[in-house]
């Protein structure tokens, strides 16, 4: 029977000692005239309980800015600034804008809505630099939203046959379905531990969490269990699994093999360092019938390697196109990963080329880490909650990712893979920009 | 409704409120002794003695242009004050104020020049904002030597067809559309008292046409949208202009929400909708799923009011030149191209700033587009979008638009410090985007109207300024010219 795909959401509060966006200061001059009191709709100014002709401390937490006590206060002590804390969050692709946005969502799982328009930089590397396109006149995608005409967000992992054969010993091969287009990477370092919470969060929202396999433990039919290149396989770790991923370095392609022969039902994924120079490797991978290609970029979306590497969107760009002139692309997935984290940046990774995502360091702030390397998570950090914040944030990417679809009239997520022309780029718009000017490249 | 009279440049403080200002001007009580030499010395009127009074007023810090711009000159009122009673420094907290786009420099030179009517002083930046692309890594190149300009012509064309009324505004901008329910009454009528004041136009947004706007009917746009709220064969009628917006630069593709807290009974009155309900205005149009279907809709409004120019206002997605072509075979006058980084009372963060490019990328596709199909002088092409300043407006024309629409600048003209709260019911705490009837009073429609002419009338000597110094007469003589501005690059 049909099922409407729904993810269940809750209110999950973030931890206490979480950043302030603003900080309200009451100068030593305050006469305690209670003016800001009346002023502030949002409590951040009250008397002091024990002596209500003195005010109290202002409670910066719920100040959102307006800076209206700032302009009423007769005597002028009162000044709003942004919080040393808020400024203290990670830089770059971890920026403070980024961090406190999946905060919220992962809070509320709710879409962030907000008033007056964009206020931020015209445009920044990375993912930022990708505007996606949207029609004046559309079919109605967009009342799938609400409710009367379904957007699927639903991709397919596996390996897609050209042609369909009616020959007995060609099975079809396997395909895995996923509700929505990203899995969950392992935790990594910061996370260690974390991994029995990111499979039940993966079990939870009906996608599939890759875990090295030496942790995972007990039956879940929601982990794709990840070996290393040398690494044994444990059969065991097998049974009941409906995808495995091997790393591709070293003898890596010779065990992903074996798996193969050996489990011919698996979804097998190999997973390659993302770099364009090594195209023609993975051309090879696709023509020996590799299913998946999981090509992961480092946690700020640069190509794996020594030399000089440019961000993971153009990189799949130019990889998509590469496939397809080959005539390799419609055969296999590509899964990416790295450098993808926000809500925004999952539509621009499909539009540039990938099937599904993979995340990671998206969860870790989900579950309270800033961005910044030397921060940590908080602790402990109990399943039941975490859980509920990483789905709250899946909830509130998917909803967005809706949004966008809904904006372009596509109806469906596995359309989205390698959309270039759905996707403007700055590089190119501003190319053609500077080219209007007669002094044309002003730089300096 | 008595008719308001015709508005000339009168200061307009905000009269409740001081503002958040660049410099902070203090004077020690116990040091002064009201001699008054700072009153006399200061050019730039930051004290004053009034009058009958002995002591000094309070210093208006909004006036002061920093210590570092003073220091040395001799009218330095510290170094006059005989007493050492006088304390000029900077607020270490400005910089918090506003945002990348509008930063703290564009708010205050917007607040003053709405107060004066006049060009903040020296060392408030009022032309460019920091958000490292864009109009503000664009910037007009001078000729050494222009030629004479005697009169400067600010004015705009607003119909290029050959049939249809003629229209021209004095200056290249009209008002553009907030719904009644997204902004209070207070500040619909604010606006489009200042839009009858500079002879131009202001649209209602779609959230209907209040009774209390039919007075300025000659000047307000009505706008009809996919929600057709308070859309009604009278009002069409109405109004010299009817705008059919088929997207929102803010939230391209996404449709609008007025959220149940904002949607009181007057407003859902005027919309014709259940009060306290949110209301969802869809995206996109049911009645036009194709550029036949846009014709039909062009028609049927002409044919109710054979009368109105027609504007359509569209987003910027990759074929918007197409778009705009095929809006002008369906028969607009008016194609409002509105970019992503324009304002809203409230979107999803997500549409502000991934969907659809910026209005400056946009314009010169556009322009250059209908140049090439032989059509750009039967349509005129407004933008809007992320247009703060008098600069922004002449660099977008200077791209290829014929005029500006503007919103964000005006709200900040009423006191907006760009908060972003909008979207609550009560969030609006200066009374703007807001219908909550404690809030509403806070810019009565005289004051915010005179706030909205005097910053117009700023601009207009912004203008004035700039197009004498290209040696240009008219904002006609600057379309397209690319030639006149020089472009850094965005800053990655």
């Amino acid at each position: 029977m049909y099922e409407r795909y729904e993810i269940p959401i809750q209110l999950a509060s973030p931890p206490k000692e979480a950043p302030r966006r603003f900080q309200v200061i009451r100068g030593e001059d305050c006469i305690h005239c209670g003016t800001c009191v009346t002023a502030c709709p949002y409590g951040v100014h009250l008397k002091q309980e024990a002596d209500a002709r003195l005010m109290a401390l202002p409670e910066d937490d719920l100040c959102v800015g307006c800076q209206r006590c700032v302009m009423e206060c007769p005597v002028g002590v009162l000044d709003i600034g942004v919080h040393p804390d808020f400024r203290a969050i990670g830089k770059g692709t971890f920026r403070p804008r980024v961090v406190t946005r999946i905060w919220d969502e992962a809070a509320s799982g709710r879409i962030p809505v907000s008033g007056a328009g964009y206020r931020g930089p015209f445009v920044q590397p990375g993912f930022d630099a990708i505007w996606t396109d949207m029609s004046e006149i559309v079919r109605p995608t967009r009342d799938g939203i609400h409710g009367r005409e379904y957007i699927s967000t639903a991709v397919d992992l596996g390996r897609k046959p050209p042609y369909l054969t009616w020959e007995d010993d060609e099975p079809f091969p396997p395909i895995l379905e996923i509700p929505v287009p990203f899995l969950l990477n392992p935790p990594g370092a910061i996370g260690r531990g974390l991994e029995p919470l990111v499979a039940r969060a993966a079990a939870e929202l009906g996608t599939y969490a890759i875990l090295e396999a030496s942790d995972v433990r007990g039956e879940n039919g929601h982990v794709i269990p990840r070996f290393a290149a040398e690494e044994e396989v444990d059969w065991d770790l097998l049974d009941g699994a409906r995808a495995v991923e091997v790393d591709d370095a070293g003898d890596g392609l010779a065990t992903y093999h074996a798996i193969k022969e050996a489990r011919p039902d698996l979804v097998a994924f190999l997973r390659m360092p993302l770099r364009f120079d090594a195209r023609e490797a993975y051309a090879d991978r696709i023509r020996a019938g590799v299913d998946v290609l999981h090509l992961y970029a480092d946690p700020h979306g640069r190509e794996i390697g020594p030399e000089e590497t440019r961000f993971i969107a153009p990189v799949l760009r130019d990889l998509d196109q590469y496939l397809v002139e080959e005539g390799l692309r419609d055969e296999v997935t590509i899964l990416a990963s790295g450098g993808v984290v926000a809500s925004e940046h999952v539509p621009k990774a499909l539009l540039c080329g990938a099937d599904a995502v993979g995340l990671d360091t998206t969860y870790l702030v989900a579950l309270g880490w800033n961005g910044n390397p030397e921060g940590g998570l908080p602790s402990p950090i109990r399943t039941q909650w975490g859980v509920q914040r990483i789905t709250n944030w899946a909830n509130a990417c998917r909803d967005q990712l809706l949004e966008i679809m809904g904006a372009m009239g596509i109806r469906d997520a596995r359309r989205m893979a390698g959309e270039i022309g759905r996707a403007m780029f700055h590089e190119d718009l501003e190319r053609e920009f500077m080219a209007l000017f007669p002094g044309g490249n002003g730089h300096g | 409704m008595v008719e308001a009279e015709p508005l000339r440049v009168v200061s307009a403080p905000s009269y409740i409120w001081r503002t958040v200002n660049k410099y902070a001007v203090e004077i020690l009580p116990d040091a002064c002794i009201d001699c008054g030499i700072c009153a006399q010395v200061c050019p730039y009127d930051v004290y004053e003695m009034k009058p009958g009074l002995v002591h000094i007023s309070a210093p208006k810090s909004s006036n002061c242009i920093g210590p570092h711009n003073c220091e040395g000159q001799s009218f330095f009122c510290v170094d006059n004050c005989p007493t050492d009673a006088i304390r000029v420094g900077e607020n270490a907290y400005y910089e918090d104020l506003g945002d990348d786009r509008w930063p703290a420099d564009l708010i205050t030179s917007t607040w003053y020049m709405s107060e004066t009517g006049q060009l903040p002083p020296p060392g408030i930046e009022s032309r460019i904002g920091d958000s490292g692309g864009g109009f503000d890594r664009l910037h007009f190149v001078f000729p050494e030597d222009p030629e004479p300009v005697e009169e400067v012509d600010t004015s705009l064309d607003l119909n290029r067809r050959p049939w249809g009324p003629r229209i021209r505004t004095p200056i290249p901008i009209y008002g553009a559309a907030m719904s009644y329910g997204s902004v209070s009454l207070n500040v619909m009528l604010s606006r489009i008292r200042a839009a009858k004041a500079w002879g131009t136009f202001c649209s209602t947004g779609e959230g209907g046409y209040p009774e209390a706007l039919i007075p300025y009917a000659d000047h307000v746009i009505t706008q009809v949208a996919t929600g057709l709220f308070g859309v009604s064969e009278a009002s069409i009628q109405r109004a010299p202009i009817v705008e059919i917006k088929y997207a929102q630069g803010a939230k391209p593709g996404l449709g609008g929400h007025l959220l149940a807290d904002k949607n009181t009974p007057d407003v859902a009155r005027i919309r014709e909708a259940v009060e306290k309900t949110s209301l969802f205005s869809p995206f996109p149009f049911h009645s036009v799923y194709s550029v036949e279907d846009h014709k039909k809709h062009v028609d049927w409004l002409r044919s109710v009011n054979p009368d109105a120019l027609i504007s359509v206002k569209v987003s910027t997605p990759v074929d918007v030149d197409m778009v705009a072509v095929g809006s002008y075979y369906a028969g607009t006058n008016i194609l409002n191209l509105d970019g992503g980084y324009g304002g809203t009372g409230a979107a999803p963060d997500i549409a502000k700033k991934n969907i659809a490019m910026p209005i400056e990328f946009a314009i010169p596709k556009v322009h250059r587009f209908l140049e090439g199909e032989g059509i750009r002088d039967e349509i005129v092409l407004m933008a809007s979008g992320g247009l703060r300043t008098a600069y922004d407006v002449a660099k977008a024309i200077a791209l290829g638009a014929d005029g500006c629409v503007i919103g964000t600048a005006e709200l900040v003209a009423l006191n907006c410090t760009r908060c972003g709260n909008c979207e609550r019911g009560r969030g609006c705490q200066h009374g703007i985007a807001t219908t909550d009837p404690e809030l509403v009073p806070l810019i009565p429609a005289d004051f915010g109207a005179q706030r909205i002419y005097n910053m117009y009338h700023a601009w207009r000597l912004q203008w004035v300024d700039l197009l004498t110094r290209l040696g240009l007469e008219s904002f006609r003589d600057l379309r397209g010219r690319y030639d006149l501005l020089r472009y850094e690059g965005a800053i990655l």
